[in-house]
């Protein structure tokens, strides 16, 4: 006696408890809070090392006085180039965006987005400039525009060393360089460097 | 009588012992110390003043009176007049490694000139998670 029915039954619940097993392994994905103390460590660059690297920056900017102004007026900064010299691929505004909020935060430094070396970051300024040859806009709700010029620019480097220690482990080496130089003489009136050094399997990529 | 005065001294120990709520030292009412941390935590002094003209700038010195290697988790909490926690990379938790006897000094620039107080939370690192905004240890 045949047993089609069966059979397709049991295949049916193997195929259940597979799929069921499988799912449970499959990690669950958690939210991190910010600043957790069992954040993992990854030997690349990760959100919480751009953020080591940005309080150092601006910690340093703002106790060594290089910022001040006693005129009260405060600093025009314009981002300049922030090169990325590492083995990742790293878009450089995770480092530059976090020193811009904290220094707007501070009351010492406005930055610019209308001036740049690949032009305006917010194309909006030009756009805005071109209103008034268009007729569908009401000219008398037109400001002129002023724009003002940067008085400091921000520039910087990050630099990537892998070394092998033994066998199975490997030194990474991350150097994030930073330079503000007064625009009026071409001075660099504050330099920073933050080295975060990872030590870990050489089996793993840091890339 | 005797007995009931060990009786009562030991009862004190065992309580001081399970202590696991973070106290203000009464020496430093701006540091909020773990129980844990405070087991090995030496502090010297609580230094503030102004920087970069009209910003609060606030520290800590302190050294590891243990005999091992430690790791402490630490944050500087920013407040404006009414009490209200201010924002920014200068109140992030941080961790440092604390050696046998070494002399160790913290210290943050306020986030900006409405910081007017200040609050330092130091907990070990494998007390338990605290949270970003709370600082309370668990």
């Amino acid at each position: 006696m045949s047993h089609p029915k069966r059979n397709t039954l049991i295949k049916a619940l193997g195929l259940t408890l597979v799929l069921g097993v499988a799912a449970g392994c499959t990690p669950q994905t958690q939210l991190l809070p910010s600043g957790s103390a069992n954040e993992p460590i990854t030997m690349g660059l990760s959100g919480s090392d751009f953020e080591q690297a940005a309080s150092d920056a601006v910690q340093s900017m703002l106790s060594s006085g290089s910022v001040d102004r006693n005129d009260g007026k405060k600093h025009i900064m314009v981002v300049s180039t922030v090169l990325n010299d590492t083995m990742q691929r790293i878009d450089t505004d995770q480092l530059v965006k976090k020193i811009r909020v904290d220094l707007l935060r501070s009351g010492k430094v406005l930055t610019t987005t209308a001036i740049g070396l690949n032009g305006a970051e917010d194309k909006m300024t030009q756009a805005y400039s071109e209103l008034s040859q268009s007729r569908k806009i009401d000219r008398s709700t037109l400001v002129q525009q002023r724009l003002t010029a940067p008085n400091m620019s921000l520039s910087g480097k990050i630099i990537q060393r892998n070394n092998r220690v033994d066998r199975n482990k490997q030194l990474v080496e991350y150097y994030f360089q930073l330079t503000l130089t007064d625009l009026a003489n071409g001075l660099a009136v504050w330099e920073g460097e933050t080295p975060i050094r990872k030590l870990g399997s050489a089996k793993g990529t840091s890339w | 009588m005797k007995k009931t005065l060990t009786g009562l001294l030991l009862t004190a120990g065992l309580l001081a012992g399970c202590q696991t709520q973070p106290q203000q030292p009464v020496d430093w009412p701006q540091l909020t110390i773990g129980p844990k941390a405070r087991s090995y935590l030496q502090i010297e002094a609580v230094p503030e003043g102004i920087a970069s003209g009209n910003l609060l700038r606030a520290g800590v010195r302190l050294y590891n009176r243990s005999q091992s290697e430690q790791t402490l988790r630490y944050r500087f909490s920013w407040t404006d007049a009414n009490g209200f926690e201010l924002p920014g990379m200068a109140s992030r938790w941080e961790q440092h490694v604390l050696r046998p006897g070494e002399p160790v000094a913290l210290d943050r620039v306020a986030p900006g000139p409405a910081a007017t107080s200040y609050r330092i939370y130091l907990f070990d690192i494998n007390t338990g998670t605290a949270t970003h905004t709370q600082g309370i240890e668990r």
